[in-house]
């Protein structure tokens, strides 16, 4: 049956089962890829997954499930599934269902502009950049990655509260990983695009910038393990801040596994460091007027010059602090349940670009990896590989740099912000939010490389 | 799951514009999990995940699509749609076979379908790991568990005739302990795991689960911060075998030596390891955690020797790459769900056991590290640099264990490493990860004996 149907059908039914209250959270995201390689089409891609999750109060609890399987059958297990597993969760925390009255921000996440650029169109974009990357210098020996992709999607929360929402989104992106030779050693050169103005999008310019970053890492060497001060451009930045955006959560401050737990108004960073956490940003393409439980985004400061202002709130973990929702309760897919989760999480640009030439050195890191395992977001603590980067000398590049890392602790890194730059730039939205940086200088980090 | 009629359709209609080979793949998956914070269970799900995804592959490339709606209508419609997408064909299309149908015996008996079970024996055996850590030491002062349990059936059609079906139950725990001071955080984390059902539980001690996670972090909270640079690191058996699997098993898989993007391609037959080193991934072994019958392209699993004394002997090899390659498939694709088109990926892969003892392991190390146990970790496959978190380890000084020390990571190129190998002990053991590439996030074991690796980059914040 057709998914209005079934939420009828639905509805209908967990009245019937018992239910005191409950939620039909409805999402959909049809997209598409295209890879090339060599001239071909690799890989294309097309989707059109849809699913249902739905959640109630059952004798006091709140319990969750979720179909893909819009079919009658399928009705009876979502209600007793989640009638059963409201009766084995534990926590007093209270779960509720918000009950509405917010007004809700005009967000612009959808352009039905996109709609105009073709399959062809985006295949022929994703050649021409290959094309481009091959021809640009004879030292580029092959595309590891060349894509263009597009979606557009649909959340839809009703509850019985009355709660009646929806909300439409689509993007496009491109992305191109180049792989450069020289003297037996190769290096990536990676740039990506992503928006909603395809008009803006020129597949050549993301191709020679991807060749000329690949190029600028050639003939890289280690240096000699010291403490100095570390640069972090805005994409490695934003990788950092990503790992670590969990601090913020009021939910794993509550349960201890944030150190910033009671620190509301206190001094956890420079005074250079403004945070927001703001739904309706125009920068950023992952806006959304309301989270998962129907609760406005609105736009919040987290850290201001320093001080901690507030954590992320769902209803759950404002509840336990006796505060409002910030409207962070985000749910990953209809497949979750509600946690906690940044919508455009961003850090305020300076008015100036960060003045290098002050410094006799600096590493400047472009290129960061071993986020999943080299960054513990429960203690802070991250240790991770700068596949490439540079040296700098009062300012100029004195050499790229390789096989090092940078180590810390990322309480201390935030209060240790020397200098933040003008250079704001957002990721492309995840599952999880969307992380802007600028780029941001630390006093001091300890780097692993040469031994002496 | 689906009619062969509807199925042939579907494939006629993937065929009908252009394309080589088309497939279908049918999933239902019912899954359950649990999780528990400080002892307390936070949150109970519980879903069905049901979806088809068509492939048809031209030449050497492949369209992909799916969806939910499996009705005849719309299937045919997205398999037109995918075979217009795909370019004319490349070699004169045989048509549709008529299906032979594929029946392997199950190597791996289940007992109790975890996702539709009662929770409350899952919840009794959480509880039991976190008191145990708690019991175990007063600087725990989080714990985390989880459990989750799942049974996918799967339906693989394709166009050369294939019928098979197959069905996988997994089971896994997950169990982490947190011990805090005023400064300082750290974790135990350990997440056993098999292709079982609920009786899996049956055979684990759950207090010594808990008991040895909270002894990791607290060993680690009082230790001091790891020295860095350049030293023998000797790796510990079980998810020790994380350093195989990210450093040199993904740049043994097809996608990445297909399109010459791995430092291990074109070098078949010749020496890449040092000569301790034998490397095998094996999907067929019973009942373990990365086991399936059969892969997501419909093959039975094997067990293929990668590496032998040293010596390439084989990649881990899917249909389309192999296409590429010029080489057969070698049972090894697979996918997260209808979400993904099939790759080739790791299974259960480990370094063999060698004949150093342990003890001369230790004794022979007058400096360096030893990582008692690892985090995960990742990999660049072009250049072969990895990265990954010793999350429990221990300085070796004159021959014998000294020092614990907390922040560690192992960074180097895959193909040094293997070369670097210098010695390889007998007590081989597998540890449970989820593996996470183009294809999605699939259960993985990996594991090896003790081995000691020469000289590597220790990063580490002292």
């Amino acid at each position: 049956m057709d998914a209005n149907e079934f939420k009828e059908r639905l509805k209908e039914a967990a009245a019937g089962f018992g239910f005191e209250s409950w939620e039909i959270y409805f999402g959909r995201d049809e997209s598409f890829q295209v890879k090339v390689h060599e001239g071909e089409i690799q890989q294309y891609k097309n989707s059109k997954p849809l699913g249902l999750s739905f959640r109630g109060v059952y004798k006091g609890r709140m319990g969750y499930s979720f179909t893909e399987l819009l079919d009658e059958e399928s009705i009876l297990p979502l209600l007793s599934n989640a009638a059963a597993n409201s009766q084995i969760v534990e926590s007093d925390d209270v779960e509720r269902l918000y009950e509405g009255g917010d007004d809700y921000e005009e967000v612009k996440a959808y352009d039905p502009q996109l709609n105009e650029a073709s399959v062809s169109e985006k295949i022929e974009w994703a050649l021409a950049m290959e094309r481009v990357a091959l021809d640009e210098d004879s030292r580029v020996k092959a595309t590891d990655y060349c894509a263009v992709g597009s979606g557009e999607g649909e959340v839809a929360i009703a509850n019985s509260y009355g709660l009646n929402l929806s909300h439409k989104f689509n993007y496009m992106y491109a992305f191109i990983q180049v792989r450069v030779e020289e003297n037996g050693v190769s290096k990536n050169g990676f740039e990506t695009w992503h928006g909603r103005d395809f008009k803006a999008f020129s597949p050549e310019d993301l191709a020679k910038k991807a060749v000329s970053k690949g190029l600028s890492y050639l003939n890289a060497s280690s240096v000699p393990s010291q403490a100095m001060p570390v640069l972090f451009d805005p994409e490695t930045a934003g990788n950092l801040f990503s790992a670590f955006a969990s601090v913020f959560y009021a939910e794993r401050a509550q349960k201890g596994f944030s150190l910033l737990r009671g620190r509301q108004g206190q001094t956890i960073a420079s005074e250079l460091v403004t945070i927001h956490d703001d739904g309706a940003c125009q920068q950023s393409l992952g806006s959304v007027p309301f989270d998962s439980e129907g609760v406005a985004c609105r736009k919040k400061v987290i850290v201001n010059k320093g001080k901690l202002n507030t954590l992320l709130y769902n209803q759950k973990s404002a509840a336990k602090d006796g505060v409002k929702s910030t409207g962070n309760g985000f749910k990953r897919s209809y497949a979750g349940s509600i946690d906690t989760s940044i919508t455009n999480f961003y850090m305020e640009p300076s008015n100036e670009p960060i003045q290098a030439e002050k410094f006799q050195k600096i590493l400047l890191v472009k290129e960061l990896m071993g986020l999943h395992s080299g960054a513990n977001p429960v203690t802070g603590d991250f240790s991770l590989l700068v596949v490439n980067g540079f040296l700098l000398e009062n300012g100029k590049i004195s050499k790229p740099v390789e096989q090092i890392t940078v180590a810390g602790n990322f309480y201390d890194l935030i209060m240790n912000i020397i200098a933040v730059g003008n250079d704001l730039r957002f990721d492309m939205p995840g599952a999880s939010g969307a992380v802007g940086m600028p780029s941001v200088l630390v006093k001091e980090l300890k780097i692993s490389g040469e031994v002496q | 799951m689906l009619d062969k009629k509807t199925a042939l359709d579907v494939m006629s209609a993937a065929l009908s514009a252009g394309g080589d080979f088309a497939e279908i793949f049918v999933e239902s998956c019912e899954r359950s999990s649990v999780s528990m914070i400080n002892s307390i269970v936070e949150k109970a799900l519980w879903g069905i995940g049901y979806g088809c995804g068509i492939r048809v592959i031209s030449g050497f490339g492949a369209i992909y699509t799916y969806t939910n709606d499996t009705s005849p209508e719309n299937l045919i419609k997205c398999a037109r749609e995918a075979s217009l997408a795909a370019k004319a064909r490349t070699s004169e299309s045989s048509g549709i076979q008529t299906t032979n149908r594929l029946d392997v015996e199950s190597l791996h008996p289940i007992g109790i379908h975890p996702a539709s079970a009662d929770k409350s024996l899952v919840v009794e055996k959480l509880r039991q790991a976190s008191s145990a850590a708690y019991k175990h030491s007063k600087f725990i002062t989080q714990t985390a568990a989880g459990f989750i349990g799942y049974t996918q059936k799967v339906l693989i059609a394709n166009s050369e005739g294939l019928w098979a079906n197959d069905s996988r139950t997994r089971t896994r725990v997950t169990f982490e302990a947190i011990a805090s001071n005023e400064k300082e955080k750290q974790v135990g984390f350990k997440g056993p795991g098999a292709h079982k059902g609920l009786e899996f539980l049956d055979d684990l001690d759950m207090e010594e689960i808990g008991t040895e996670c909270a002894e990791t972090a607290s060993v680690m909270l009082a230790a001091d911060l790891c020295p860095g640079g350049l030293m023998p690191v000797i790796i510990d058996n079980g998810f020790g075998g994380v350093i195989f699997h990210e450093a040199c098993g993904h740049s043994l898989e097809a996608a990445a030596v297909a399109v010459k993007a791995s430092v291990f391609a074109d070098r078949l037959g010749e020496q890449i390891a040092s000569e301790k080193v034998t490397a095998i991934d094996d999907g067929t072994i019973p009942n373990s955690w990365g086991s399936t019958n059969i892969d997501d392209e419909g093959s039975p699993t094997r067990k293929n020797i990668l590496i032998e004394k040293g010596i390439l002997k084989s990649y881990m090899i899917d249909r389309l790459n192999g296409l590429k390659m010029g080489m057969p498939a070698t049972g090894s694709s697979r996918r997260e769900s209808y979400h993904y088109a099939p790759v080739s990926r790791m299974t259960n892969t480990y370094i063999a056991s060698g004949s150093d003892s342990i003890a001369d392991i230790i004794a022979s190390t007058e400096y360096g590290l030893y990582a008692k146990k690892m985090g995960g970790g990742s990999v660049q496959p072009a250049t072969g640099d990895f990265n990954f978190a010793v999350v429990e380890g221990y300085m070796v000084r004159g021959g014998k264990l000294a020092e614990p020390v907390r922040g560690a990571t192992l960074i180097g190129r895959g193909s040094e490493v293997l070369m670097n190998i210098d010695m390889v002990s007998d007590n081989l053991q597998l540890g449970q990860g989820m593996c996470g590439a183009s294809s999605g996030t699939v259960p993985a074991n990996v594991g090896q004996p003790m081995i000691r690796v020469k000289k590597l980059t220790v990063g580490g914040r002292r």
